[in-house]
């Protein structure tokens, strides 16, 4: 029993470790190939993907997504604030 | 032993940063008057404030005499601790002579800047810089100040340590950043200069938040150690 | 859902979270800060596009990547250790704690080779604003990468008993949450410097 919930486990951090790599991969393109998508499009979407990617950190690797929710609303908090305030600041 | 004086020198605490702010916001250093200007600008604004610096100057120097009882406290309640160790305590006992001493160095390099501002602009400008320097440049001192107390607070494993064990976690990230206002001899301007978000806000907004949450703590904390003893 | 969603292997502290109350303190303290870096930077982008649009052009994007995935494979091991560990004693632990270890001390060597190369080619921390955010965010960064190696190292010893009490699991908690956090503050770090535009 204890050796099949942790290979649940196992078999969950890898994929979310996966999905972490690929969308680093996926915002490199963005990043590296400008003419993929236009520049305006471009920058909005690499910081949003940048933020999904800590909050998947957050949430599964810190396991915040097990602590109360008032840690789960400041870690939330957090990441919309960055992701806002990054983006305001970028287009003033 | 006396706990009355331990509980006395703990409100000191609160005491000095209380009054410390006060003289700080009457010097109109938040943050102080940019480097880059020229040295006659400098030397102007000295002049033209110079009644309020030296209230303020002396509010800060009336304030920094809390400082000793203050961190005597704290090395007071470092003793009672789980697991008390002497070589912290007289590490952290040492760096606050020094932060003591620097405190009024850099106190009377202010107050020798309002003294007679315009006869010389650059010598003003001159106390100017070391003064805001001594403040925000040393942030190693401020990382073996917050480093001892922290090492000792996470080794005190007590059921009811003397202080909770969050402080020491605190401690170590004030340690971690307090030496980021180094860079402030590199620029006369930007973020990372002595007016600048990493140059001042940060690393003088980190040494008063450490005081401050330290204050905070040590009336309560000594209260406790008075009951026990 | 009350908030308080039951921890899968039961070891929640009693205030209701993995790890312990302080190190949120330390890691919150940490990300408050670094995101007024942030700022500070985005700020100074946008009201000068094209000399940090230059900076930029001179960073090696794929070295980019290659640090993030090395810091990913880093938080793979760590977590995978605390799971595995959670579950018993095992070799495989230590072993785990010593590879992320390395991952962060390589992660270093490239990034002091990255400096080395960039110094000789007029790229110092006051040449132009573009290169004093990167020496300062990245030499911050570091920093903490080096603490969270040192941080490995201490799990790497600990991990290494026969058997594991819940202090010991609440130390791999807290070690765990420091080195994700250093992670996570590089995801952030890296579009920013590499790959905006």
């Amino acid at each position: 029993m204890i050796q099949k919930n942790l290979h649940r486990k196992l078999w969950t951090d890898c994929s979310i470790w996966a999905l972490l790599a690929a969308v680093t991969l996926l915002s490199y393109a963005l990043g590296d190939v400008p003419e993929l998508i236009t520049w305006q499009w471009s920058t909005p979407l690499i910081v949003a993907l940048s933020l999904i990617k800590c909050r998947l950190v957050v949430m599964h690797f810190m396991e915040v997504n097990h602590a109360s929710r008032a840690l789960r609303l400041v870690f939330d908090g957090w990441l919309v604030a960055v992701a806002g305030g990054i983006l305001v600041l970028l287009r003033a | 032993m006396n706990t009355a004086h331990l509980k006395l020198c703990a409100w000191t605490g609160p005491a000095f940063v209380l009054l410390f702010l006060i003289g700080y916001v009457l010097i109109l250093a938040m943050p102080p008057v940019s480097p880059e200007l020229g040295a006659d600008a400098v030397a102007q604004f000295y002049f033209d404030n110079r009644t309020q610096i030296r209230f303020g100057v002396i509010v800060m120097m009336l304030a920094a005499m809390f400082f000793a009882p203050f961190m005597a406290a704290v090395v007071v309640l470092m003793s009672r601790m789980g697991n008390a160790s002497p070589a912290l305590m007289l590490t952290f006992a040492i760096v606050c002579g020094g932060v003591v001493m620097g405190l009024y160095i850099l106190l009377i390099s202010l107050a020798a800047a309002t003294y007679r501002p315009l006869d010389f602009p650059e010598i003003t400008r001159a106390f100017h810089d070391f003064a805001f320097m001594l403040l925000l440049w040393p942030g190693s001192i401020v990382t073996i100040l917050a480093l001892p107390v922290a090492i000792a607070t996470l080794a005190d494993t007590r059921t009811t340590p003397v202080f909770p064990r969050w402080y020491g976690f605190f401690g170590y990230w004030v340690a971690l950043l307090a030496p980021a206002g180094a860079l402030i001899v590199f620029f006369k301007s930007g973020p990372f200069s002595m007016t600048g978000i990493l140059g001042f806000w940060i690393s003088l907004g980190i040494f008063f938040l450490w005081l401050a949450v330290t204050a905070a703590l040590i009336p309560g904390a000594a209260q406790r150690e008075s009951r026990q003893a | 859902m009350d908030g308080v969603s039951p921890h899968p292997d039961g070891t929640r502290t009693p205030d209701g979270y993995p790890a312990e109350t302080g190190i949120w303190v330390f890691v919150l303290g940490e990300m408050c800060i670094f995101s007024l870096l942030f700022f500070s930077f985005c700020h100074d982008f946008a009201a000068s596009r094209e000399p940090f649009l230059q900076g930029q052009g001179t960073l090696d994007r794929a070295l980019g990547v290659g640090y993030t995935l090395l810091l990913l494979i880093g938080s793979l091991c760590v977590v995978v250790a605390l799971h595995v560990a959670r579950s018993g004693a095992s070799r495989t632990v230590p072993r785990l704690y010593l590879a992320a270890a390395g991952t962060g001390i390589l992660f270093a060597a490239l990034k002091l080779m990255e400096y080395s190369a960039k110094v000789p080619q007029g790229f110092t921390p006051v040449s132009t604003p573009f290169f004093t955010y990167y020496y300062l965010l990245t030499g911050l960064h570091m920093a903490h990468v080096l603490v969270g190696v040192g941080v490995l190292l201490y799990l790497y010893r600990r991990s290494r008993r026969a058997h594991y009490g819940a202090s010991d699991i609440k130390v791999f908690e807290n070690g765990g949450v420091v080195w994700h956090m250093v992670d996570s503050l590089w995801l952030i770090i890296f579009p920013l410097l590499y790959l905006i535009h």
